[in-house]
């Protein structure tokens, strides 16, 4: 996807990330991107929503829709804990500016990730859909994962055109195991 | 030239360019009226002094050409030909293609044609400094004024009236402008100061002292108060946007050979600025529909006993909570046999689906039933109507539809008055709350504990003798768990049509400051948009439209129209 190439360059230097754990994961999102870190906050339930999307949170008088990674990327998706956080993104959806909540099971830390240390995901070896990471990185004999925003927000919309009338309690596949 | 500077400009040359079109449409049905000559002269002369003060050099030159011609108008005694009128729209149009920065057309010929149309006079333009320029994005009048400020043009007006664009110099004194993005940054301030006001309201209540009861009071008056000069601020007439609908006429009465009379009736209807502005689109496809298919060619209209001249009239007026637009043609109506079978055919519904005329004819919102695609088209009565139908929706308004053959179609679309703020119903449901416009409220009452049957089959409520489909909430969001003893019905109407609201408990009416839904639920028809609550919850609005459409359960055939609709 050309989502990929232009938006990592391998020759500069270093990319600010914050990492997080989500189920068994660590995922390092961009810091730009990043507006704030929430406590949990009461979450509005939205009904017959994609279940990517089923919240809605206020981030300081703005309505925010709070994504699920974890349903993207076939995760556990464990009870809201004492770790629990809201991240609050800026990302670009339809062309526009938005805000975007993305629940992670902890946030860690702020730190760099050389560009040198990226890969791209490997075809065999993890059960993400290749289409939704941006690249890989070996961090202390770790795997840090990074996603690739843009295409899962874009696969969201272009799903969510076909309204889920009736309550599918939980069984619905995620947009990736359709697509193979 | 900085951005600003230069947002600046196009703000004035777009509201001089649209008041030159507004005069020169005008000079076709008044040719002889000075008023009107010294303002399109004005109007070009602003525009040559701005555009050659802002870099425009093209501009500058080429609408010193145009003014020329305008110049030798007003030195001549000579009325403004047909031909003159027709080639200066030409030349209007070039305009606003330099202003977009493309050069269409051939400028030279244009002028050229100008000149000939005057009579070939080759006056020298005077400099005009008492020219202010007109320009706004919104006007406030301030009072003693006593005309609204948008330039309104009485359209075809019997009586010549030499206001209009000419006199808005003078108004210029009363009126100050302000961009669209204050405006919009005000409501907000104005969304946040509710919320604020909300949780100050229930802090007080449970503190229970009196001092800080009647200063909420205070605050809360204060907030309705401001609430309801923001958006009076913000209301926009519907002349607004209609110049365009004027020269549209024009342009189809040349293009299709039927002469087309506009009718502009309610034009001082005012609503919320950015719903008027997302009129206008549908507004064009609607007429464009009526002029190309509605209307019958001038013979078959002699032969029909009909006036040759086809009228299009589109009116407005306020009703209630709402404001009704109506756009009229006096055509040849709409051929339910044919609609009939071109849903057949598109395979909308089966051959022999049984439907009422009203049904058959609401068809053509269906999305699908047009084979073109785009708005712009003009193609087959319908194309596109599945647009308009949208476009009003996302509005959170409806669209009816009436037709009579040989008589004529009229379109009603409903609408809001405004998009930001709304009385709401708190109601709640399985623990989450809800909230529904109370404008769209008629009455609450409760379930009648017969009917508190999840598995009834025909769910109709007995009010007053009316029967009214009723909808359990519950099922409609899959709500876990079973409902407490004591449900209520709040029952609401739409575009004439009813349905009761199975809720657990009414909470209570507040301001409902709207949010709208990011574009990963804006697919979700049943809610149009979300609210934030005092306590700092975020609750869901209801859209009171589309769960109205869905309590209708129509025969087996109609229901892939009626998902398509939901």
């Amino acid at each position: 996807m050309s989502l990929v190439s232009s938006t990592r360059d391998r020759t500069s230097g270093s990319l600010d990330v914050v990492t997080l754990r989500l189920g068994q994961d660590t995922l390092a999102i961009r810091a730009g991107l990043i507006r704030e870190v929430l406590e949990p906050v009461a979450i509005t339930r939205v009904p017959g929503a994609p279940e990517f999307c089923t919240g809605l949170v206020n981030v300081r008088g703005t309505v925010v829709p709070l994504a699920d990674l974890r349903v993207i990327f076939g995760m556990h998706r464990g009870p809201v804990g004492p770790d629990t956080r809201i991240l609050v993104l800026d990302l670009s959806m339809e062309g526009r500016a938005a805000v975007v909540g993305i629940i992670a099971d902890a946030v860690h830390e702020v730190t760099r990730i050389s560009q040198d240390s990226l890969q791209d995901v490997p075809a065999v070896g993890t059960s993400w859909p290749a289409q939704f990471v941006e690249a890989i990185a070996n961090r202390d004999s770790s795997v840090v994962m990074i996603p690739d925003l843009p295409a899962i927000f874009a696969s969201a919309l272009s799903t969510q055109a076909t309204p889920v009338s009736s309550h599918s309690g939980g069984t619905q596949l995620p947009p990736h195991q359709l697509d193979r | 030239m900085d951005e600003e500077t230069l947002a600046i400009f196009r703000a004035e040359a777009d509201s001089l360019v649209e008041s030159l079109e507004g005069g020169l449409l005008a000079l076709q049905t008044r040719p002889g009226d000075r008023a009107l000559i010294d303002q399109v002269f004005r109007d070009l002369h602003t525009l040559k002094g701005t555009g050659g003060m802002f870099g425009y050099t093209e501009l500058a030159a080429f609408v010193h050409g145009f003014e020329s011609a305008f110049e030798a108008l007003r030195s001549g005694s000579s009325v403004a030909s047909s031909e003159l009128v027709a080639i200066s729209l030409k030349a209007h149009d070039h305009i606003v293609a330099l202003l977009d920065g493309q050069s269409s057309g051939d400028p030279d010929a244009i002028l050229a044609g100008l000149a000939a149309a005057v009579g070939d006079q080759t006056p020298i333009p005077g400099p005009r400094p008492d020219v202010a320029p007109v320009a706004a994005d919104i006007d406030i009048v301030i009072p003693p004024e006593p005309q609204p400020a948008l330039r309104v043009q009485p359209p075809a007006a019997p009586v010549s009236v030499p206001e209009g664009p000419a006199s808005a110099p003078a108004k210029s004194s009363s009126t100050i402008r302000i961009s669209a993005d204050r405006l919009d940054e005000m409501m907000d301030r104005v969304g946040e100061l509710v919320i604020a006001e909300a949780r100050l309201a229930e802090i007080a209540a449970k503190s229970g002292s009196p001092t800080l009861m009647s200063v909420t009071e205070d605050i809360q008056r204060l907030a309705t108060g401001m609430r309801d000069a923001t958006m009076s601020i913000r209301m926009t007439p519907l002349s607004s946007i209609t110049g365009r609908f004027r020269r549209l006429v024009h342009d189809l009465a040349d293009q299709t050979g039927k002469p087309i009379e506009l009718v502009l009736e309610g034009e001082d209807t005012e609503l919320d600025k950015s719903v008027v502005e997302q009129l206008a689109e549908p507004l064009m496809h609607l007429i464009r529909n009526a002029a190309d298919h509605g209307l019958e060619d001038p013979m078959t209209r002699i032969d029909l006993d009909k006036p040759m001249a086809g009228t299009i009239t589109l009116s407005a007026r306020h009703s209630g909570a709402e404001v009704l637009i109506q756009l009229a043609d006096d055509g040849q109506g709409l051929d339910a046999g044919r609609i009939r079978a071109k849903a057949v055919e598109r395979g909308l519904i089966s051959a022999e689906a049984d439907l009422s005329r009203n049904e058959l004819l609401r068809l053509v919102f269906a999305p699908g039933f047009s084979t073109a695609e785009r708005v712009t088209e003009l193609s087959g009565r319908g194309v596109g109507m599945d647009v308009v139908s949208r476009t009003i929706s996302d509005l959170r308004g409806s669209v009816d539809l009436d037709s009579e053959p040989g008589q004529g179609t009229r379109i009603t679309l409903r609408l809001p008055l405004t998009l930001a703020i709304i009385d709401g119903l708190l109601v709640e449901v399985a623990g989450e709350r809800f909230t529904i416009p109370l404008a769209a409220v008629e009455e609450i009452v409760e379930l009648p504990e017969i009917l508190d049957d999840q598995q009834a089959t025909a769910r109709l409520l007995d009010i007053r003798g009316r029967l009214v489909p009723y909808l359990p909430l519950r099922e409609v969001f899959g709500s876990p768990g079973r409902p407490g003893p004591f449900q209520k019905i709040v029952v609401v109407s739409s575009g004439g049509g009813r349905v009761g609201l199975v809720v657990d408990r009414i909470i209570g009416s507040n301001q409902t400051v709207i949010k709208q839904l990011s574009p990963l639920h804006s697919g979700l028809k049943i809610f149009s948009g979300a609210t934030i609550l005092g306590d700092g919850a975020v609750a869901l609005i209801l859209d009171v439209p589309s769960l109205v459409t869905r309590s209708k359960r129509p025969s087996p055939s109609v229901n892939r129209l009626q998902e398509a609709y939901v």
